[in-house]
């Protein structure tokens, strides 16, 4: 995954994670800090409180849920050895970001069962942390909150088991945690509540945000079944319709090759097109220079083949082109980089 | 003790569930609160002699959600 969708993420965070789960996680901060110096709060209570509570209570949180990021991607990689698993998982987000969407938008009351409440025990825990007076306690809440998810933060979990990747999962989620950090702060610091209807507006957008996302996740799911029904493929063919555009590419295509290196970098696959005889030996050489993330992931579904190359290493793929002249779509394993071989 | 069941409107996320749970507990009389946020209801165990029905769902109310008794 590239740096430019963990800022996605980021900002997803940023405009609509704090707020969707600050009525529980913003209120128990507050009650934390008030157990500890309750006479100091008050009374400073119009200027602000207490920066170092807060501000430990969001590093916590921080750690905690990059280290669940971590575990969530790791749990997402012992399944991911077929592509058809990656498809069957990044179509489960899809249908969960769009549940948790429709329940935000109050579609109808059946989508409010996409929301996975934390077991009892879980949140009592919680809870009576919350209650203690020791000087750690704001950061124990921080770190138990990865126990009571909201609704965005779920989906961030659920794309974080799809990644696949340990690395990836814990970056997916140190970025939405992060970006939901400064909404946290300046309401616990000033210990102030957000309006009803404001908080209504806000989820709205983090409705429309969850449903962007999982149309750009279902887009990458349709490119890794090998299909090339992707959205952006439909858009050039439209564009191609009325602007001509084909003999553009055919002037794009190079002369057919049976060796190719395909330099892995962190924005994609370079070169991303290149031509082969029908029914000819192809091989490939993976040469990883700067690609870290699902760009590692080597991957042609038409073909079976998936090679994951390392930061630094590199690999080789052979393969028989197929006899019908065609695209054959390659891609990382989430299908977010592509590429495409020309069969002529 | 009895147990009875209230439905709840208002609630936006699970973690809303554990606001009332936590409110209801902390009162006097009040055994057991289970608020199950898919469906919208909670189930309140309480002494009926120390809370009444109205008393819930004032303290309910109070922290920001529509209550009704059910059974």
């Amino acid at each position: 995954m590239g740096g430019t969708n963990l800022i996605a993420i980021f900002l997803t965070g940023l405009i609509t994670g704090g707020l969707t789960c600050l009525a529980v996680q913003g209120g128990l901060l507050a009650a934390t800090i008030a157990q500890r110096e309750e006479q100091r709060l008050k009374a400073n209570l119009k200027k602000g409180g207490n920066a170092l509570p807060i501000i430990s209570f969001l590093i916590a949180k921080l750690t905690a849920y990059t280290l669940l990021g971590l575990l969530l991607g790791w749990f997402g990689s012992l399944f991911t050895l077929s592509i058809t698993a990656r498809v069957i998982m990044q179509i489960a987000v899809v249908v969960f970001m769009l549940g948790t969407a429709a329940n935000i938008l109050n579609v109808h009351p059946i989508f409010r069962y996409f929301v996975i409440q934390p077991p009892k025990f879980l949140t009592r825990l919680v809870r009576k942390q919350s209650k203690s007076q020791d000087i750690f306690a704001p950061a124990i809440l921080g770190g138990f909150t990865i126990f009571i998810p909201c609704g965005t933060t779920q989906a961030m979990m659920a794309l974080a088991i799809a990644s696949g990747n340990p690395l990836l999962g814990a970056a997916i989620l140190f970025a939405f945690v992060l970006g939901t950090s400064p909404v946290f702060f300046t309401l616990g610091y000033f210990a102030t509540r957000l309006g009803e209807a404001m908080q209504q507006k806000f989820m709205k957008v983090a409705a429309a945000v969850l449903i962007v996302l999982a149309i750009y996740n279902l887009n990458n799911a349709i490119a890794l079944t090998g299909s090339n029904f992707t959205l952006d493929n439909l858009g050039k063919g439209i564009y191609c319709t009325v602007s001509f555009c084909d003999s553009v590419n055919a002037q794009g295509t190079q002369n057919a090759v049976s060796e190719e290196t395909i330099s892995i970098e962190s924005l994609g696959y370079f070169p991303n097109s290149f031509t082969v005889k029908s029914g000819s030996k192809v091989t490939l050489h993976l040469v990883n220079k700067t690609g870290a993330g699902c760009v590692q992931a080597f991957t042609i579904p038409s073909l079976g083949i998936q090679k994951v190359v390392p930061v630094g290493g590199s690999d080789v793929v052979t393969f028989t082109a197929p006899v019908q002249p065609g695209q054959i779509p390659f891609m990382c394993s989430m299908g977010m980089y592509r590429g495409v071989i020309n069969v002529i | 003790m009895i147990k009875k069941v209230f439905k709840i409107s208002g609630m936006h996320c699970a973690s809303c569930a554990m606001n009332i749970d936590g409110e209801l507990e902390d009162t006097g009389g009040i055994k057991e609160s289970n608020t199950n946020y898919a469906k919208s209801q909670t189930e309140v165990e309480f002494d009926p002699e120390k809370v009444s029905d109205k008393a819930i769902t004032k303290i309910i109310k109070k922290i920001g959600y529509q209550a009704n008794p059910i059974s």
